[in-house]
């Protein structure tokens, strides 16, 4: 919200403070500034004087010639606009081309009003500076607790309590006519209308506003229409109370109504949209329909125009929530309901009439008295509070004298009889958000200054015990993908229901019910949906080689919560592994993935006898290049080549490995404890075995048969490693050969050749039961 | 200055037996390197008649020339000696692929980091709540205005995607008995639009403590701890008042411009400032709702955009460019 330093001097008139300085003190305040504005940016061409001649009136509207050093320019102005002829009106020139105020430049415009000089001038002369002064205009973010601040006199109040400086209330006087209104006012919805008063205006006089008005306004940002509209905006501006004026002759049955819509009732408001209303909004009505949203806006029909005469000038007190509700159903937050779902001061609603009645003079006649329904709500609001505890809760020290300094200061008033250990205050009636001993607290370490608050560590004792097993685990994981050139990456977790469709039902999965678009409607129930715009980004830029990371919840629908959430780890790899071309042999490959997945389960703490890969198909992999990971017999993930029909659907360049691990299972699963290996010196025996095999035969399969014997047999062994892997040249048709080492070594004793070697016997024996197997009898010893 | 007529031959004898790099450079440092002698002629020099002076002075400079030249020859005459490698270095190194951290994440695991040397423990939370925990807990009513500021996805009535990461007060709160000290990372979801600062989804982490006795003066020293170790010892922090329904007295923290010092520009929006994160006292009321007696215990709570915070740190321009993840901009967020 914007408020301008000279609309605040009328409220403050000792204020004496540069607008930078002055800014300081509310952002540090709790106002915070976001922007100062010179009047110069507002208005951002020099203002000069120009000659009206030659108007002729029309029936539309009036035509006449601007003349400016002798230079003249035909203008259409609305006819009530158009000032006598001869009158010094007011241009901003920029560079040569003429824009004429308040609004409109275009020749063909027909230009609302044009604004004369307030003061005796000269045609050429520039009074930019004699027509803006030198005020400064401040935009202020006004928290929502702090309804009272979205006006002036807020601001002022605030100013006025810092400073130590009084502010005050413009005096308001208006003379009223003999009659009263012939209006009557009926209220059938007091819950959401506490208060409602109503003022009859006649023999109005519709013009444009002075130029200080016009000036006052483009500062605030609000666009300046005619009198009557820009004295209700600027009190609304100055004091925060919202104001409507009707013209009282299109009010059926001379009668105001406030009640709830009828559902389904229509209303075309002041923008010119066509409402929809329903019966959870409070309108003002005339015996038959709408001419109003309540707190919002007003009709079109109602508005105020240049043929105005008469005006039912409204000033009330709407519901909050109400107010709130219905500016949301309908998509139109105006300044008004702005104001009014954050709370307007029930003290001030007459008076924002009265100023109205004092600006317009005699431009209007009031009737006499007022047409009133309810009363302001008189919430009291009194409080009870230690000195001692709000030192504590500031943690800086104040006296008791300056918190009562501070509190009257805000126009809190002081109970006299408090004495002693507690101070109770009356909050004003423009401060409805003060009822707890912490928001006097707030209020009084606000203007004491947040600056004096003493910094300190907090003093006590805990311990934060050791680091949550599944956050450590996490840490420890992604670190080692780190160090193992692995991208850390983050997708988006909301996906497209084609995307989820893939995955699986709609039934399984979470749709937003408000999503912001399609695209983003579905929470993603498997990583590599979120994942493939990212992978994709690099694809297309170019970025061949990679492994990428992430570590990112996945969402399904669930039996006892309705919805469920699970941790996942997904890994993408692509490319070459080691980046010198020049070099062979260094890509990707689905072994490289295995072994990633096999480093991850030894770091998360599995003993390799509980891991186990068995070939199998998966989401988005290729079903004859893919594993599941179980440990001990429970899925922890699935990985492969990514199936072919995304390469093609997304335009992937080139294969990309992907696997995904359930990192819930991984940290719940029980983990083997620690023993301690002895470390063995003894030398070692190494045997290699070369074996044709049948092609369809796993290497599993032969390393469980080797293994077997050995646990069998008691054998000393240390590891069962394959070398080497390979079909054709003179391995026949149909067949494989494996070629593996076996370590032998004894934590006891050096082993002898003749013990190994019959221990290679009763191995190579084993292997030949099965069937197709058959031994390659060149056997190296080392 | 006879001995300069001596330190000249002795050069010139030991540059002939000098065969490899390693004799040269040893020569090197013997003769015009630290360890030579001409420091020694020049000082001497002072002592001499002002005639004597100027042609000694001029000598010992021509003598030291000669041997950087002299120097330099053997050295190019040994490089073209040298036997002829088995290896080409030139060639590029197996360099494994660079791994990095995704710089939000980076961010966020320094700022617990600091947290944690603070004493604090690491908690974590759902990212879908119920309207309870998210807002009702929080002392934000339906219908409150607070609630525009976080307009919100749901999934089902009363079931919502975390907004903020305020709702593990409640749960720690719920967990955990005082007095603590706990932080709480988390993804969060907005109803926002993408823009250059908007992103639907981003980090938040939530810090929360409670004790018998916490004051603003207990949140005021962590958070300007924490600012000056993140962000360096000559940044300033400003606490300011602000509002959160859920916390009262409220404050906004803003920490001095790194570009220009405080004095505004255009990053700070001439302001000086930046504004980094959101704190105040835990209200009573959302003692009361998570089963705590506000007139027993206090506490303080803070919440922090961990991407805003990123931004800042690396001068980064747009927050999209966190999820579209250009391996590019990636890999330049190496282990700090
Ligand atoms: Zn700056």
């Amino acid at each position: 919200m914007r408020i301008s330093y000279g609309i605040l001097k009328r409220f403050l008139p000792d204020l004496d403070l540069p607008g930078e300085e002055l800014a300081t003190l509310l952002t540090e305040q709790g106002l915070m500034v976001e922007k100062i504005w010179k009047t110069e940016e507002i208005f951002p061409f020099p203002l000069v004087v120009a000659t009206l001649d030659n108007v002729k009136k029309g029936i539309l509207y009036s035509e006449g010639e601007v003349h400016f050093r002798g230079e003249v320019w035909n203008i259409k102005v609305d006819n009530w606009g158009m000032p006598e002829e001869k009158s010094k009106i007011i241009v901003g020139m920029e560079e040569g081309i003429p824009h004429f105020l308040p609004w409109g430049g275009g020749r063909e415009e027909i230009i609302d009003f044009l604004i004369t000089v307030p003061f005796p001038a000269e045609e050429g002369e520039e009074v930019t500076s004699l027509l803006l002064g030198d005020d400064v205009i401040l935009d202020i973010e006004v928290t929502a607790n702090r309804g009272d601040c979205l006006s002036s006199l807020g601001v002022a109040r605030e100013v006025g309590a810092k400073l130590d400086l009084k502010w005050q209330i413009p005096p308001v006087t208006y003379e009223e006519a003999d009659t009263p209104a012939d209006f009557s006012l009926e209220n059938q919805a007091p819950d959401l209308c506490p208060y409602y008063t109503g003022k009859h205006l006649r023999r109005l006089s519709v013009r444009p506003s002075p130029w200080w008005v016009v000036k006052e306004l483009s500062f605030l940002g609000l666009r300046p229409v005619n009198n009557v509209v820009d004295f209700t905006n600027l009190v609304m501006m100055e004091i925060g109370q919202p104001l409507h004026a009707f013209d009282a002759s299109v009010i059926k049955g001379r009668k105001v109504v406030v009640r709830r819509a009828q559902e389904g009732e229509k209303l075309i408001t002041l923008d010119g949209i066509e409402r929809e209303l329903s019966s959870e909004m409070l309108v003002i009505a005339d015996a038959e329909r709408p001419i109003g949203i309540a707190g919002v806006m007003g009709g079109k029909e109602s508005e105020i125009t240049p043929f105005t005469s008469e005006v039912f000038l409204e000033a009330a007190i709407f519901d909050r929530v109400a107010v709130r509700k219905t500016a949301k159903a309908l998509g139109m937050r105006t300044e008004a309901s702005a104001r009014f779902e954050r709370g307007v001061d029930p003290e001030k609603v007459t008076y924002a009439s009265r100023r109205v009645l004092h600006l317009l003079g005699k431009d209007g006649e009031p009737a006499s008295g007022w047409l009133i329904a309810g009363s302001p709500p008189e919430e009291e609001r009194r409080v009870s509070f230690s000195p001692q505890e709000v030192e504590k809760t500031l943690g800086c020290s104040v006296t008791r004298e300056e918190m009562i300094k501070i509190l009257t200061g805000l126009g809190f008033e002081i109970d006299s009889s408090s004495r002693g250990e507690t101070i109770q205050v009356k909050a004003p009636s423009w401060r409805s958000d003060v009822y707890l001993p912490v928001d006097i607290a707030e209020e009084i370490g606000r203007i004491h200054g947040y600056d004096k608050i003493i910094p300190r560590l907090p003093q006590f004792s805990f311990d934060p015990g050791n680091k949550d097993k599944g956050i450590l685990t996490e840490e420890k994981l992604r670190r080692h993908l780190v160090d193992r050139g692995l991208k850390e990456i983050v997708s988006f977790p909301l996906i497209s229901p084609r995307l989820a469709e893939l995955w699986g039902t709609k039934e399984e999965q979470i749709e937003i019910k408000n999503p912001l678009s399609q695209e983003q409607s579905y929470l993603r129930p498997h990583l590599l949906l979120s994942t493939l715009e990212v992978l994709k980004i690099n694809a297309t830029r170019g970025r061949n080689n990679w492994g990428l990371f992430e570590i990112g919840k996945v969402f399904r629908k669930g039996l006892n919560f309705p919805f469920q959430e699970e941790k996942r780890l997904f890994i993408a790899l692509t490319g070459y592994l080691l980046p010198p071309l020049w070099q062979k042999g260094g890509e990707v490959d689905i072994f490289l993935l295995k072994g990633l997945i096999e480093e991850l389960l030894d770091i998360a703490g599995f003993e390799q006898e509980e891991i186990c890969f068995r070939e199998d198909g998966g989401f988005g992999l290729e079903p004859s290049s893919s594993f599941r990971v179980e440990i001990s017999k429970q899925e922890a993930g699935r990985g492969g080549i990514l199936s072919s029909s995304f390469i093609r659907e997304w335009g992937f360049g080139a294969e990309i490995y992907v696997a995904e691990l359930n990192l819930d299972l991984l940290i719940t699963e029980e983990k083997k404890t620690f023993q301690l290996q002895e470390v063995v010196t003894f030398p070692s025996v190494v045997r290699d075995i070369s074996l044709l095999v049948d092609e369809a035969t796993r290497w599993g399969e032969i390393e469980e048969i080797v293994k077997s014997t050995i646990s069998r047999e008691r054998m000393e062994v240390e590891a069962v490693e394959i070398f080497d892997l390979f079909q054709g040249g003179n391995v026949p048709q149909g067949k494989k050969n494996f070629s593996f080492r076996v370590t032998f070594r004894s934590p006891e004793r050096t082993l002898n050749d003749e013990e190994v070697d019959k221990w290679v016997q009763k191995i190579k024996a084993d292997l030949k039961e099965k069937e197709g197997l058959l031994l390659r009898e060149e056997l190296v010893s080392f | 200055m006879r001995e300069l007529e001596e330190y000249w031959e002795s050069f010139q004898e030991e540059l002939r037996e000098v065969n490899t790099l390693s004799d040269w450079n040893y020569l090197k440092g013997k003769y015009v390197g630290k360890k030579s002698r001409w420091g020694e002629f020049l000082s001497e020099l002072k002592e001499l008649p002002a005639e004597e002076k100027r042609v000694w002075g001029r000598k010992i400079n021509q003598l030291k020339r000669e041997m950087e030249e002299l120097l330099e020859k053997k050295y190019q005459e040994l490089l073209s000696t040298e036997e002829k490698s088995e290896i080409d270095i030139t060639l590029p190194g197996k360099k494994g692929w660079s791994g990095s951290f995704h710089p939000v994440l980076l961010t966020r695991d320094w700022i617990l980091a600091i947290f944690e040397s603070l004493g604090f423990r690491i908690e974590e939370g759902p990212e879908i709540e119920t309207e309870f925990y998210n807002f009702e807990a929080l002392n934000i009513p339906p219908d409150h205005p607070a609630r525009d500021d976080q307009d919100s996805f749901y999934l089902a009535p009363g079931y919502l995607l975390r907004t903020h990461t305020s709702p593990a007060q409640i749960r720690v709160m719920e967990k955990m008995e005082p007095p603590f000290k706990v932080v709480v990372p988390g993804k969060c979801y907005r109803r926002d639009a993408f823009d250059a600062t908007h992103s639907p989804m981003f980090h938040q982490i939530e810090g929360l403590v409670v004790a018998e006795d916490i004051s603003m003066g207990d949140l005021k020293g962590t958070l300007e701890t924490f600012v000056r170790r993140f962000f360096g010892e000559e940044r300033k922090t400003r606490f300011r008042p602000g509002y959160f329904p859920f916390t009262e007295p409220s404050a906004e923290v803003d920490v001095s411009c790194g570009v220009c010092g405080g004095k505004g520009c255009r990053s700070c929006g001439y302001s000086g400032w930046l504004e980094i994160l959101g704190c105040g006292l835990v209200h009573p009321q959302v003692f009361v709702h998570a089963g705590y007696d506000p007139q027993k215990v206090r506490g303080f709570a803070f919440g922090m955009g961990v991407e805003r915070i990123t931004m800042l740190k690396f001068g980064i321009k747009d927050i999209r460019w966190f999820l579209e993840n250009d391996v590019q901009f990636l890999e330049q967020f190496k282990i700090f």
